[in-house]
């Protein structure tokens, strides 16, 4: 893919996912992966943060005998996600203005 | 660059990366990456290197935001200490004064037993001198009355001006003392200041 997806993009696509629901570590990596090129590398960083800023907590589930790390939005992260969604409706919109195309015909 | 190590080898080489990291940040990172070998291949990891890398960044940045909060911190402490001199003023102050008071009070006793004993000796040496001068009434009378008048009446002029003298001496002593002292006491207070 062409574009990088910077610090607060990351942050916003992250919350984005689990708004739809509690998810662990693999699952989210596989379900970003799956639209952005981001490395495993770059994703724990993300979620490290979001955890010490309080928009997400962790909680230990057993599955099959191992151990695994659920990630849960908090209200603080729901707020933030909703702010990133009106600027990321402008930005979209400033964007595709400025790259003409589909706008203009209007 | 993408990672060309073993599981196991991935996660001993990361800890070892990771050492200078406090306790907690590196066990949650390895755990993380524990758990994501669980299910993943190492191949889908980047190298070693750059995964460290992204952890130690990250924990800096907390680190960083965690001083500029202590700093905030320590606006608050002076703050707080402005506030504890405002609330002792009410107890330091009528101390300040008493002391001064103290001071005042004996300066002013000791000027006054200096008067005192000062107007002794003025009153001993005026009654000494008019004694003997009152002697020379009797000079007919009784010569040895008046000898033993005007003995004793230079007698007391000469006890009158002994006594004063002696207060100037001691005067001079006391001011002296004083100022040593107050002197003292101001230079010490300046250099706490």
């Amino acid at each position: 893919m062409a574009f990088q997806l910077g610090t607060e993009l990351l942050d916003a696509c992250v919350l984005g996912v689990l708004m739809r629901g509690d998810t662990y570590g693999y699952s989210l990596t596989q379900e970003m992966t799956r639209t952005v090129e981001i490395s495993e590398s770059t994703l724990y960083p993300v979620l490290q943060r979001l955890k010490k800023s309080g928009c997400l907590t962790t909680y230990d589930c057993p599955v099959s005998g191992r151990n695994r790390r659920y990630y849960s939005i908090t209200d603080l992260g729901r707020e933030r996600y909703v702010k990133f969604r009106t600027q990321w409706t402008e930005f979209k919109e400033a964007i595709d203005h400025l790259l003409g195309g589909i706008d203009d015909e209007k | 660059m993408k990672n060309n190590l073993s599981g196991p080898e991935f996660l001993a080489a990361l800890e070892k990366r990771l050492r200078l990291l406090p306790e907690e940040e590196r066990r949650e990172a390895l755990a993380y990456y524990a758990e994501f070998l669980e299910e993943g291949s190492p191949e889908e990891l980047d190298s070693v290197e750059e995964t460290a890398r992204q952890i130690l960044d990250q924990c800096a940045v907390t680190a960083l935001e965690k001083v500029e909060k202590k700093e905030k911190k320590g606006g608050i402490k002076t703050l707080w200490i402005v506030l504890l001199a405002v609330f002792a003023a009410p107890v330091a102050l009528p101390l300040a004064i008493a002391l001064g008071v103290m001071i005042l009070m004996t300066v002013v006793v000791a000027a006054a037993i200096v008067f005192a004993v000062g107007i002794t000796g003025v009153a001993l040496a005026l009654g000494g001198l008019w004694t003997a001068v009152l002697s020379f009434t009797v000079i007919a009378v009784s010569p040895v009355n008046m000898l033993m008048a005007l003995g004793l009446g230079l007698g007391l002029v000469g006890i009158g001006l002994l006594i004063l003298i002696g207060m100037f001496y001691i005067c001079r002593g006391v001011v002296w003392l004083i100022s040593k002292l107050l002197g003292g006491f101001l230079k010490r207070g300046g250099k706490n200041a």
